[in-house]
């Protein structure tokens, strides 16, 4: 061999940067699997550690969106609206009422329920004999609507107009529960959304903290790559590989831990949901397990980029 | 082409490893640099790959000004030179043909051509067969011939060695030097740094002696 034997043209045509580039990025991907497979306990601890902190916001977004689906179920009670009129109404002014209803565009459908009907029903809800045989039906003349959508703005558009209709005396909406229900949900993803930020800033710290040490024990190797002409990026590349995997094994056992904590919890909730004539069967989102395989991905690589260029920037420049 | 011009290197603590250093070495040529230990032969080594900044003065490395180069443009000049340590600088846990094949594989060069230099940089040391030898199966002045491969697999324009027969008997490490008077005549520059006087004798070669951080001596080659 002469050192300098070849011409420059040659000794491009050589090397191939973009296959070079895939040859690298192979390298590493196996070397991360590799390094996994080996690495001590403390390494998988972290994995596991991080896996419990990210199964936190991940249980609150879920819990929220359990919220959300009993939101959904008593969504029809907020459709739903009670007129009670005032006794001795007229035919007539029962017949004003309905007419003025048919022409009001938040009113889908309209019931009458006649006092008599309305005791007959009674009676058979609460199992009492002898209510059919009271002398004066005390129930009112009763209408019962669906409104076209359950918004609040909806409903409170027509509990105004209902104040100013003569033969009304009292109204009842089941909107309400459901308006609480979604801020409680709001809540829940809010609080969510915010662990996710508080405790991913911990997990970059604590996959950071890992990385340090991977790297440290790899300073020889980094410097010379440094030495023999290595880019910060080449060096840079295998700490990335480790970071991504690290965080996307956390996301994976997170989405474990919150999948076991529903399944655990499953059957209390159905039970409690099925008192209250409701049909609810938790289960984690798709989009949460997405969101935790996703954030920890990311924020294991963010990790490896920021101790990765701040340790290979010491200890390869001068 | 190596040249220094006014170099100095002071430290935090306020010492010298260099004082106004001045010499120019042209391309193609060898020196060797002479000087007993921390007299500052290291310190001037390390600056040329840019591992060390001078606090003054210029250091220009073939057409590259150090002073003005960026982060980003140390590994297109460090990829042009080869260098070998006293301490080998070898990873224990890969095998010699992996230690030897890092700067090509780090330059992009394809899994052929990788083989192809690296077997020829190791028939050139004497080591052709060992390529599958862990570096911990090897003696110490194997290992500095792996070493030398590496320096050279990548056919550099500067061969930089940092005391490189410090730990070898005298036999081998005039083997060793051999090898890098056959890399300068064929246009390799060459700069040695020992402190091994006899064995600077025997080659016909400039020196630049330092003394504390300053050049105590240019002696021209001995014909």
């Amino acid at each position: 061999m002469s050192p300098q034997a070849e011409a420059p043209a040659t000794r491009e045509k050589s090397r191939h940067p973009l296959a070079a580039w895939r040859r690298h990025h192979r390298q590493c991907l196996r070397g991360a699997f590799a390094r996994l497979i080996h690495r001590p306990l403390g390494a998988w601890a972290t994995i596991l550690v991080l896996g419990v902190m990210l199964s936190l916001p991940a249980l609150v977004m879920t819990l929220g969106h359990q919220v959300e689906r009993v939101g959904e179920i008593w969504m029809t009670d907020a459709a739903r609206m009670d007129l009670y009129l005032k006794p001795n109404t007229s035919e007539e002014e029962r017949q004003a009422l309905r007419d003025w209803l048919d022409r009001q565009a938040s009113v889908d459908e309209q019931r009458v329920v006649p006092p008599e009907a309305g005791l007959a029903a009674l009676t058979e809800r609460l199992r009492i004999e002898g209510l059919d045989t009271l002398d004066d039906n005390p129930l009112p003349w009763v209408v019962e609507l669906t409104l076209t959508d359950a918004r609040q703005d909806t409903r409170l558009a027509l509990t105004e107009a209902l104040r100013e209709q003569p033969a009304v005396a009292e109204f009842s909406t089941g909107g309400d529960w459901v308006e609480r229900l979604e801020q409680i949900r709001r809540f829940f993803d809010e609080l969510g959304w915010w662990l996710l930020l508080l405790l991913g800033l911990t997990v970059v710290f604590v996959v950071g903290n890992t990385l340090r040490l991977e790297l440290h024990e790899r300073r020889r190797e980094i410097a010379l790559i440094a030495l023999i002409g290595g880019t910060e990026r080449y060096m840079l590349r295998p700490l990335l590989y480790d970071g991504t995997l690290t965080g996307l094994l956390g996301g994976a056992i997170a989405s474990l831990l919150v999948s076991t904590a529903v399944s655990v919890t499953a059957g209390p909730i159905e039970r409690f949901a099925a008192s209250y004539g409701a049909s609810i069967s938790p289960q984690i989102d798709a989009a949460v397990i997405g969101l935790l395989l996703v954030s920890g991905a990311f924020l294991g690589w963010l990790s490896a980029q920021v101790i990765g260029r701040f340790y290979i920037g010491r200890l390869s420049t001068p | 082409m190596i040249e220094f011009a006014n170099v100095s290197r002071r430290y935090a603590n306020g010492q010298f490893g260099l004082q106004d250093i001045s010499f120019r070495l042209p391309a193609g040529r060898m020196a060797f640099l002479t000087g007993h230990s921390g007299a500052g032969k290291s310190t001037l080594l390390r600056m040329i790959p840019a591992l060390d900044r001078p606090t003054s003065g210029q250091v220009l490395i073939g057409g590259y000004d150090l002073g003005k180069m960026g982060r980003h443009q140390y590994p297109k000049l460090r990829r042009q030179i080869g260098v070998v340590f006293q301490d080998h600088h070898l990873l224990p846990d890969r095998r010699v043909f992996d230690n030897v094949a890092l700067p090509l594989q780090v330059s992009g060069y394809l899994p052929g051509d990788t083989r192809r230099r690296v077997d020829a940089a190791l028939d050139k040391v004497g080591l052709l067969g060992r390529q599958r030898a862990r570096i911990e199966e090897l003696s110490g002045g194997e290992q500095q011939r792996v070493n030398i491969a590496r320096a050279l697999v990548n056919r550099p324009r500067i061969l930089l060695a940092d005391e490189p027969t410090g730990n070898l008997d005298p036999e081998l490490s005039r083997d060793i030097f051999d090898r890098f008077f056959e890399f300068h005549a064929v246009g390799v520059t060459v700069l040695i740094a020992s402190h091994d006087v006899d064995l600077l004798k025997q080659y016909p070669v400039p020196r630049i002696a330092l003394n504390e951080g300053r050049i105590s001596a240019f002696e021209e080659a001995e014909t």
